[in-house]
């Protein structure tokens, strides 16, 4: 009887590491979506500066509050067409670095730009945001679901930044704010020391 | 007793195999994931422009783009592009082939959007056949691809209702006046139709890798 059950633990075992079931497998519209969805927000670099932009937009306050995340994924689309094309601009990933350095010392600082200055700034990384998503994109997805997707989690993430600096309404909201700048500021600077290395 | 009652062990045994068999021979088609009713020509139709992301995006961005500029346009809207697309898609059946769309639909939903991003005001004519020269476009489009399939007219038809309720939702959930939230997520939503629009466009000009 022992005998028996002895290959028992080693079969459970094996029951726990399936291999990936693949019924319902991302491909097509769906998977483009996912996959737009997730490219976004799976780079820290990325991640940060859009959280700033929307952080830098709420301490502008009305109407950069809002002309930002309407620019940005504009002038963003734009970039990713050129890297889509393989037209190339230099020193991306340094400007990727410097756009999270530059928007967390806006937040840090509470620097009130003028709104024609700000929307420059933003436009300017937003660009090569664009170029270094449009020259990783994958090829196979749907392209219009993982265009849309990537925008949409592009959008989302400026809309937390908004959220995030919209708490400077309450007590102790504008330390944290400024907080959140300093962070995204060092994130940026980590980057930067990377890229630069 | 009667000759049944009379069998034995053996022979009832003998009946249920002989039963099973016939039962297994006799087994109608497993039916999980299946749609043995169909959806339909109508609803088949109607499921083609909510799975047309650009077809979708152009009348989303048109309904954006209508309320923006005034409560009339809105209504108009409800009217002209249901109509155009139904009468863009009766033609669209006569043709020989299915026409390549991608490119037409695709700056068709980049141009709409920016319009939307921009808030550019356009006024009541100009919003009305803008929407009728998208609805007459996209239901040549819908048309030509339903032509080779058997429930076309059905088919085109499910399309333009769907058409007009999401015309007629969108329309009248956004209609004006507007607070400034919702002044600035049109915009919003705007720009990430253009954006969306734009990416793809560099897919298309890229061309399949």
């Amino acid at each position: 009887m022992k005998r028996f059950l002895a290959p028992l633990p080693l079969g459970l075992l094996l029951a726990l590491v399936p291999a990936a079931a693949r019924a319902h497998a991302e491909h097509g519209d769906g998977g483009g979506f996912v996959a737009g969805f997730l490219h976004p927000i799976s780079g820290p670099d990325h991640v940060v500066a859009m959280v700033a932009v929307g952080l830098w937009g709420a301490v502008l306050g009305p109407p950069a509050l809002w002309v930002l995340p309407v620019a940005f994924p504009l002038v963003m689309a734009f970039g990713g067409l050129l890297g889509l094309l393989g037209i190339p601009i230099p020193g991306v990933e340094i400007a990727i670095a410097v756009s999270g350095l530059v928007l967390g010392l806006m937040v840090l600082f509470e620097v009130k730009a003028p709104l024609g200055l700000a929307a420059l700034i933003v436009a300017a990384f937003a660009v090569f945001h664009g170029h270094a998503h449009g020259s990783e994109l994958p090829a196979g997805s749907d392209a219009l679901a993982y265009s849309l997707a990537f925008v949409i989690a592009t959008g989302l993430l400026h809309l937390l930044g908004i959220l995030l600096g919209e708490t400077r309404r309450w007590p102790g909201g504008r330390r944290f704010v400024q907080a959140a700048g300093a962070l995204v500021a060092l994130v940026g600077l980590f980057f930067l020391e990377r890229a630069l290395a | 007793m009667s000759r049944l009652g009379r069998l034995s062990r053996r022979g009832w045994t003998a009946l249920a195999a002989v039963a099973a068999m016939a039962s297994l021979v006799a087994v109608p088609p497993a039916l999980a994931h299946a749609l043995p009713a169909g959806l339909g020509a109508v609803l088949k139709g109607a499921a083609q422009l909510v799975f047309s992301p650009a077809d979708l995006l152009l009348v989303c961005g048109l309904c954006a783009l209508a309320v923006q500029n005034g409560a009339e346009p809105g209504s108009r809207l409800r009217l002209v592009l249901p109509t155009a697309w139904l009468m863009g898609g009766a033609v669209g059946l006569g043709l020989p082939a299915k026409l390549a769309t991608s490119w037409s639909s695709t700056v068709a939903f980049t141009l709409v959007g920016l319009l939307v991003a921009l808030a550019v005001p356009l006024g009541q004519r100009l919003t009305t056949a803008l929407a009728g020269v998208g609805g007459l476009v996209c239901g040549l489009a819908h048309g030509s691809s339903l032509a080779l399939h058997s429930g076309a007219p059905p088919a085109l038809a499910g399309g333009a209702i769907a058409v007009a309720l999401i015309t007629t939702t969108l329309t009248l959930a956004l209609r004006p006046p507007h607070p400034d939230w919702m002044r600035v997520g049109l915009r919003v939503v705007g720009s990430w139709i253009a954006a969306s629009g734009l990416l793809s466009l560099g897919w298309l000009l890229k061309g399949p890798s």
